[in-house]
């Protein structure tokens, strides 16, 4: 189990909150051209900043992923190379 | 009764570097099918070579799906992509990878085959497009997870979200690996 400074990640609340992000991304898909989408996107970061400070450092699906122009900075930067 | 079998994998992603060279296939995830007379050969559905060329190449046409836009797909052969993700889940990727049995009347296997054979050598298009919610079901867009229902085989998994069907796939199935091994 990961651990974020000694605190155990609850892996099945990130794994319900990675199948949330995964239908957001879905549904932000279906509603782009909507007065929704922008909701969407505000609901989609902000589970996505939350899993991160719960300790999720996987890369997701990329039907799970909105356009890159769309994700966090903090999803994004944990993937770059030092 | 004779066996299709559905084949399915998580992808490496394409944020990670390490996983920069490997096919899109690989970095995206994938589904396929197999027939019991054939195991090995494995077809997939996803955006043809041309299509992807044409909106500039794996990672942009990566980027044009999540934005919700199509592109022309067709049956593919696709059992090398299934080796190197068992290649890879052996090197520690998530790439594991499932399948699960779907056990057919001999006379619709039958049929499900002579079209499968049919639409990959005839290099039929179908339009390819990321899954997607909150509107009624397009039936003539598909993601290589759907695409199945074309042939009319029960989908385990109605969405097409790989993170959800490969979930199924995981608990409903068996581990897949290439014959011989």
């Amino acid at each position: 189990m990961m651990q974020t400074d000694a605190i155990p990640v609850d892996e099945r609340l990130l794994k319900a909150m990675e199948l949330k992000l995964s239908d957001l991304a879905a549904l932000w898909r279906g509603k782009k051209a909507s007065p929704q989408a922008e909701t969407i996107v505000r609901q989609y970061q902000a589970v996505l900043r939350c899993m991160i400070e719960l300790g999720f450092r996987e890369p997701l699906d990329a039907d799970s992923e909105l356009p890159n122009r769309l994700m966090p900075l903090e999803y994004l930067d944990l993937f770059k190379q030092p | 009764m004779k066996n299709i079998y559905l084949i399915g994998f998580r992808g490496t992603s394409f944020q990670v570097p390490e996983y920069k060279s490997e096919p899109a296939l690989i970095r995206a995830g994938h589904v396929g099918f197999a027939f019991e007379d054939a195991p090995d050969f494995i077809f997939g559905f996803h955006p043809t070579p041309e299509a992807v060329e044409a909106v500039g190449g794996e990672e942009a046409a990566i980027e044009w799906l999540k934005e919700n836009e199509p592109l022309d797909g067709a049956l593919q052969a696709d059992r090398p992509i299934f080796m190197r993700a068992y290649a890879l889940q052996q090197q520690g990727a998530r790439t594991d990878v499932w399948q699960i049995t779907l056990e057919l009347p001999d006379d619709e296997y039958e049929r499900i085959r002579a079209q499968a054979l049919q639409w990959y050598t005839e290099k039929t298009v179908f339009t390819y497009a990321f899954p997607v919610r909150g509107q009624p079901p397009l039936p003539d867009r598909d993601n290589c997870a759907t695409f199945p229902r074309r042939l009319t085989l029960p989908l385990p998994e109605p969405t097409g979200q790989l993170v959800r069907y490969i979930a199924v796939l995981e608990s409903q199935g068996t581990r897949w690996k290439p014959e011989g091994n």
